[in-house]
């Protein structure tokens, strides 16, 4: 079977481990846990005809993007950058981590999640902010590991871009 | 390299032998398994075949042999057992050895300052 590697990468916080865990478990804890180094969780996908495992790395949300340590990106496919909705910098620093992740892996496929949909009425992000992003080219999805929303779209799309479908 | 009297590298083996949980693997050009020791149950690393692809056995290695020119180092890697590995990859020769050392107790403390740090950043 083909096997993907996904990172998942953004600041602190921003959900990368509850959409790991809602996307893989069908789970949600509303109670933060802080990652440290890296977990790697696995899950067969089905693109059309294909199935693939991908395996999602998920990895420690630094508060500097300098410190995101380069070696977890190794054979990378593609990668999901997460900004938490509620707090501006969050997106603005996956900027950032696209650029460094792209010096070192190179062009992957990528998609930007904007978590905590379940949240709008706290988000600190205007609309013309995230047009401003897609008009860049990035493809934008809105998600929430809380609910759900957004979640095995951002996967899967993220899978047919990999495949190149 | 610095060198070091006898009974100091006796005493770096035998603490890191008895605290560190040390195992390996042994990778060939062609990406398949050809020798494994040490405390791989550790690590919920079982049923390993000889010959057979890495990629195909141990899911978190996929993907990243070949190694160049440098070393790799992964650090705190969760396993599936619960423990956190220390990560290395370097080659001799043609080959690769990946090394797992376990990193649980310092992980865990770090995690648990990072945690409060994360915390009252968010508090602000």
């Amino acid at each position: 079977m083909i096997q993907k590697k996904i990172c998942m990468l953004g600041t602190f916080a921003v959900g990368k481990t509850s959409l790991v865990r809602r996307f893989v478990e069908s789970i949600y804890s509303d109670a933060y846990q802080t990652t440290v180094g890296v977990k790697i969780d696995k899950k067969v996908v089905k693109v059309g005809e294909q199935e693939m495992m991908l395996l999602l790395w998920d990895i420690q949300g630094e508060d500097s993007v300098q410190d995101l340590r380069r070696s977890y990106l190794r054979g990378t496919a593609g990668y999901l950058l997460v900004a938490d909705g509620t707090r501006r910098d969050t997106l603005y620093r996956t900027r950032a981590i696209q650029t460094l992740v792209q010096e070192t892996v190179g062009s992957a496929p990528f998609l930007l999640l904007i978590n905590k949909s379940d949240l709008t009425e706290e988000w600190s992000l205007e609309k013309d902010e995230i047009e401003e992003i897609k008009s860049q080219g990035w493809q934008v999805i809105r998600t929430s590991a809380k609910t759900g929303l957004g979640v095995e779209e951002a996967f899967l799309t993220l899978s047919q871009k990999m495949l190149g479908t | 390299m610095i060198e070091f009297p006898a009974p100091i590298c006796d005493f770096i083996l035998a603490l890191t032998f008895e605290t560190r949980a040390p195992a390996y693997l042994l990778v060939a050009e062609d990406n398949s398994v050809v020798d494994w020791g040490g405390n791989l149950d550790s690590y919920n690393i079982t049923g390993l075949q000889k010959d057979k692809d890495l990629d195909q056995q141990i899911y978190f290695l996929a993907g990243l042999l070949p190694l160049e020119d440098n070393n790799i180092f992964l650090p705190s890697v969760k396993m599936e057992g619960g423990l956190y590995a220390d990560v290395y990859l370097f080659r001799e020769a043609q080959r690769t050895w990946v090394l797992l050392l376990d990193a649980s107790t310092s992980t865990i403390e770090q995690r648990r300052l990072q945690q409060k740090a994360y915390d009252l950043e968010l508090e602000r």
